[in-house]
């Protein structure tokens, strides 16, 4: 038996199925998605894509002004936390939250894998908000505050579709207070699947 | 969509160190860099099916993590992200000779390089630690698993500068005295222990290093 007294705290015990399997060790796999996780302090969801198929870019809002952090091959990007981003192809929404972002890309052969890790430090409040912004002008259009929703990985994936719908209620809803521009419809969480393989990728 | 409103300057500008995978940024990384909520490191190293290796180290396949009924090997395996939990004295035979526990979780992630003659990213990531979180370097019994000396670094309050100052110390402390590796309940003298940086090494580290 391990020996508790010196350091006078439980040592826990091992958690050995807090893995997340990116391809086999040769780098293959299947495309598609696995669910996002609650790894510990941790959310992580991992996206396999067909090359072909349009990459996944990470955006952010500075300032009124979109920064598209994008390159071919390896990328690693952090999203910090209070900063508007979003995924191309993956959710029509920008998102803030109390959570910083890690965006992992590595392309291997004919697959783009994509790993995103939400989170690393302890007692965050779990707060969020969606928004959109305008294309044209970068105004805001629209923003709805989440505050206490939990973590990341279940509030992309379902407390924030709630919103995308009240946004696409009504054109007049999307249009730029500012300058007149209707913003499209926007779409929830919408990882790849296979099965719907012929379906166009989400549009923007 | 958002072509009309993209930024004009440079994404350096925005975010100086926006891809931790460039060259630039990545000779940052070969240690550990707190940004933000967590503290990154990337290394290049041969990862291969069942192997990875440092080129100064050797093999650093092998972790251990430590529990209450006694030990768990798990390798590190290409692709795949493994997590060890808060909490959890953990040892990387060949990398660190000591039982790091921190109060934050530590991911790690073997990217294997585009060919086998290709260094791969060996990432790790871990929380940052605020607060009353510490990181802890502790010796136990090989035999017996007995607690025999233990060097806590209040990084949390500190802040991640303190942690290699105190890893340092936390070694020279433990292998000042080989009393220290004597197991008071079986006897057992433990090996010594050392840094995770290669270029600390001393005589006795190198034994340590070779041994454990």
């Amino acid at each position: 038996m391990v020996d508790e007294q010196a350091t006078g705290r439980a040592i826990p015990e091992p958690i050995l199925n807090w893995t997340l399997r990116l391809a086999d060790e040769a780098g293959h796999a299947a495309p598609g998605c696995e669910p996002w996780r609650t790894l510990g302090q941790h959310d992580a969801w991992v996206g396999r894509y067909p090359t072909a198929h349009p990459p996944l870019r990470v955006q952010e809002m500075h300032a009124g002004r979109c920064a598209e952090f994008a390159k071919a091959g390896y990328l690693m990007h952090r999203v910090a936390a209070g900063t508007p981003y979003r995924i191309s192809r993956l959710f029509g929404f920008w998102h803030i939250s109390d959570a910083d972002l890690t965006w992992l890309q590595v392309q291997r052969g004919d697959l783009t894998l994509y790993l995103a890790l939400a989170g690393g430090a302890t007692g965050l409040r779990g707060d969020h908000a969606v928004a959109w912004y305008c294309a044209r002008c970068g105004h805001e259009i629209a923003r709805q505050a989440f505050a206490r929703a939990g973590r990341t990985g279940a509030f992309l994936a379902e407390r924030s579709r709630a919103a995308v719908a009240a946004f696409n209620a009504t054109a007049e809803g999307r249009r730029c207070p500012a300058c007149g521009w209707e913003h499209p419809p926007a779409y929830p969480f919408s990882p790849l699947d296979p099965q719907a393989a012929d379906a166009p990728p989400p549009p923007w | 969509m958002f072509a009309a409103i993209q930024v004009d300057e440079p994404l350096e500008r925005i975010a100086e160190d926006w891809d931790f995978l460039s060259d630039r940024v990545l000779s940052h990384l070969t240690t550990f860099k707190p940004v933000g909520q967590n503290i990154y490191g990337v290394r290049r190293r041969h990862i291969g099916a069942g192997q990875v290796t440092d080129l100064r180290k050797g093999s650093i396949t092998e972790h251990w993590e430590m529990g209450p009924s006694g030990l768990v090997y798990w390798e590190l395996r290409p692709f795949e992200l493994h997590v060890t939990a808060a909490g959890t004295p953990h040892h990387v035979s060949h990398n660190f000779g000591f039982w790091h526990i921190n109060d934050m979780d530590e991911l790690y992630l073997p990217i294997p390089g585009d060919s086998p003659a290709e260094p791969g990213h060996s990432i790790v990531l871990m929380g940052t630690p605020r607060g009353d979180e510490c990181d802890r370097f502790a010796w136990y019994c090989e035999r017996c698993l007995t607690m025999l000396h233990e060097y806590v670094c209040h990084t949390g309050a500190e802040g991640f500068k303190a942690f290699y100052k105190a890893e340092h110390e936390a070694v020279a402390q433990y292998n000042s005295d080989p009393a220290h590796r004597r197991c008071p309940e079986c006897g057992t003298l433990n090996p010594p222990g050392y840094c995770w940086n290669v270029n600390r090494d001393g005589e006795l580290e190198r034994q340590g290093r070779a041994r454990w």
